[in-house]
């Protein structure tokens, strides 16, 4: 009896163990598919030749184009008959990437799929889970900057529709009734802030609680320096060989700029408990003044700031206000396992055209990467007036160890824009910590 | 008869009576959950056929990272703020709630219903109002005169931000301790208080000597969910926190094993999740010593 009761208590704890860790790792599996074998190569062109109608997924997180998509692909049908595209999103961005993850691991990824620049499009370049579209007619539009972007070893990936400057967005009537215009340089820029202050404005709107210190560096450090520097500090600091940030002047005066943002007091009371949709509000309620955002916005703005005339300039720097800062919206790529690949970079294609490309920009409100595409959307000037400037797009890089030292890379920055920190102090605590992470031996 | 066909069957046939969904249980749930060991000791993006075999690398990497020390430190306040607050809170309404009244039916319905909608939403609500500049909690303080609270905020320190995301916790969930412990409550024999009461008890000795101790089992249950749901919490922490993926001062190692998902190898949260499963196994098995005990003592 004894030894039956041991036994059945011995079972139960069994239980209840198994039963603990499917718990605790619990989402953990939506992943953890089985290892995939390299696709014995269906053969493409077998597929092409097949002149039967073929169906294919476009798959994006970009919700808010539904009806955008949905009016381009009536279009592509009609010139395409045999073609019919389905359209999928998910504007969960975490939820959108576990399910492509997914679907890549087990062979029905969609034909085509968007994938925000920084989140494995250097990996599934690499890794051949995308195809190479440097032969495709849609890289004879592209534009310099946008095809530099999403080259990766000679080899260009994918069709970046659009880029976003993150910039200050001012609200030209609070400026005209204080007397005070577009700042011309770091000196200039804070006094105007502080005069808005003095006569009863607030600071500058940014959802610090969202974006933490992100935005507001990257913009900064980006500014100061060209994509090719930014991309080699990213991923020094990722594989171990950068130890001394100091050394890096660029970097060390992005620091000491997000110093000065606190110390002088420029960003809105609180800035690191507003949340992004609350910056907008505290701007389209005129409490703030300007707000650090990016122009995508400008797609939604008579709902984000009705009735607001807005003007933008490049987030200043310690170094000057001149060099705006953009970050790329949503880059096509096509799977490179589609079975009806053609038919996959015919929808690129399609949408890379200036016709289209032109449709797309003027009905998303965001700045075209593609030649010949005039915009002609309320603010479409103002994007473009600040585009024939120098504008530094936010390079494309792989940072596989980040995991290890991002906490702590983002409290050092949150920390001195945020809480007043010493900057020399949090670089020397964030370095600590690189040391310890040994990134330069992480297999 | 039921107890006549219950003395028929052996052991072996309740096992037998529960295989089917046993295994259904174990192949769709238990097996790809126990995947999450093996896959610690690698390097895996989640979609490539290249597997880095990286030994206990994944498990250094986080033990090395301030993820570790602060993610447990969050982790352990969350849930002892959960813990604490939610136990003496949804005791005190079960108490006062006990009496089968149609008003007290109302409260528990009342209480209940924030159960019903998605955290998503109640995330999202609650995140205007700790707003620290245009929410309501401040609007409410300042129209109070409470000038100190005017442009409070919530969520600027780790401790207090923990407090908050656990207090919203609270309000969206304590129907489901409250609904246990009625019910455990209806099961107190009347006749216990009535003795009492004859023997000249307080109310309060009531409480202490016949409700509590009856009501142990279930809150011995309660306290393992409790600390399991807590420890295992990311809706609220996620959405009140970053909503871009950046690293919150508040971050629990649950939030660290969901962000770990979305990066670039899928061997350190696996990692995480067999920490923070071998600490629940431990709380598991204090838990289970003590409710032992203590369902002995009573019986």
């Amino acid at each position: 009896m004894t030894i039956r009761k041991q036994r059945s208590k011995w079972l139960v704890s069994a239980l209840c163990f198994v039963l603990l860790f499917s718990l605790a790792a619990c989402g953990g599996t939506k992943d953890e598919t089985k290892e995939t074998q390299p696709s014995t190569g269906e053969s493409a062109s077998t597929q092409e030749a097949n002149t039967e109608p073929v169906t294919i997924t476009y798959s994006t997180f970009r919700a808010e184009d539904e009806q955008i998509f949905k009016k381009l692909i009536d279009k592509f049908q009609k010139e395409n008959p045999g073609i019919t595209v389905k359209f999928d999103t998910n504007k969960d961005a975490g939820a959108y990437y576990q399910t492509l993850k997914a679907n890549i691991a087990s062979g029905q990824a969609p034909d085509v799929f968007d994938l925000h620049p920084n989140t494995n499009y250097t990996d599934f370049a690499k890794d051949g889970v995308i195809a190479d579209l440097s032969d495709q007619p849609f890289v004879a539009n592209y534009q310099d900057g946008p095809k530099a972007l999403t080259t990766i070893d000679g080899k260009i990936y994918g069709f970046n529709h659009a880029v976003n400057l993150i910039c200050v967005i001012y609200n030209k009537e609070i400026f005209k009734n204080h007397n005070v215009d577009v700042p011309k340089d770091w000196n200039d820029f804070v006094s105007i802030v502080n005069k808005l202050k003095a006569e009863g404005e607030g600071g500058i709107a940014y959802a610090g609680a969202d974006v933490k210190a992100v935005w507001l560096f990257n913009a900064i450090a980006n500014e100061l320096m060209s994509p090719a520097d930014y991309k080699a500090f990213a991923e020094g600091i990722d594989n171990g060989s950068i130890k001394t940030i100091r050394d890096n002047v660029k970097i060390y005066t992005a620091l000491k700029t997000l110093s000065e943002y606190n110390k002088q007091g420029l960003l809105y009371t609180n800035s690191d408990g507003v949340k992004y949709p609350q910056s907008l509000s505290l701007f389209a309620q005129k409490k703030a003044p300007m707000v650090i955002i990016g122009t995508w916005t400008f797609g939604t703005k008579e709902t984000d700031y009705p009735g607001i005339d807005v003007g933008i300039f490049p987030i200043p720097t310690l170094e000057g206000t001149q060099v705006g800062y953009a970050e790329p919206a949503q880059i096509s790529v096509v799977n490179a396992k589609s079975k009806h690949i053609e038919a996959a970079k015919k929808w690129v294609n399609f949408l890379g055209s200036p016709e289209n490309a032109t449709f797309y920009v003027n009905n998303a409100k965001m700045t075209t990467t593609v030649k010949d595409v005039e915009a002609n959307f309320s603010g479409a000037d103002i994007l473009a007036a600040q585009m024939e400037k120098e504008v530094h797009v936010f390079p494309i890089f792989a940072t596989p160890n980040m995991e290890s030292y991002q906490v702590d890379y983002e409290e050092m920055k949150t920390n001195i824009l945020f809480k007043g920190a010493d900057v020399d102090k949090e670089i020397a605590a964030f370095e600590q910590l690189l040391k310890k992470a040994d990134l330069k031996n992480v297999k | 008869m039921q107890s006549s066909l219950r003395k028929k069957l052996s052991t072996y046939k309740y096992v037998l009576i529960m295989l089917p969904g046993l295994i259904v249980w174990f192949v769709l749930s238990i097996w790809p959950h126990l995947e999450v060991f093996p896959q610690a000791f690698y390097k895996w993006n989640g979609y490539s056929p290249n597997k880095v075999f990286v030994g206990w690398q994944n498990f250094e990497t986080f033990y090395r990272s301030s993820a570790f020390k602060d993610g447990l430190l969050n982790t352990v306040l969350y849930v002892l703020f959960l813990f604490v607050i939610q136990t003496v809170l949804s005791v005190f309404l079960a108490v006062v709630l006990k009496r089968n009244t149609r008003q007290n039916r109302f409260f528990r319905t009342f209480f209940f219903l924030p159960l019903v909608f998605s955290s998503v939403m109640v995330g999202l609500t609650w995140g205007y109002m700790f707003d620290p500049n245009l929410g309501m909690l401040n609007q409410i303080f300042s129209a109070l005169g409470i000038k100190s609270l005017e442009s409070f905020n919530w969520l600027g320190e780790p401790v207090r931000a923990i407090f908050c995301i656990v207090m919203v916790h609270i309000w969206a969930n304590i129907g489901y301790p409250l609904t246990i412990l009625t019910a455990a409550l209806q099961t107190i024999p009347e006749d216990l208080y009535e003795v009492s009461e004859i023997e000249g008890a307080t109310s309060m000795q009531q409480f202490r000597k016949v409700t509590l101790p009856l009501l142990m089992p279930a809150l011995l249950r309660i306290t393992l969910l409790t600390v399991v749901t807590g420890a295992l919490a990311v809706d609220y922490i996620l959405i009140l926190g970053s909503s871009v993926g950046s690293a919150n001062e508040f971050d629990t190692w649950a939030v660290k094993i969901y962000q770990g998902l979305l990066g670039s190898n899928l061997g350190l949260p696996s990692a995480i999740g067999v920490f923070l499963g071998a600490i629940l196994f431990i709380v598991f098995l204090i838990q289970y010593v003590v409710t032992k005990k203590v369902e002995d003592s009573i019986h």
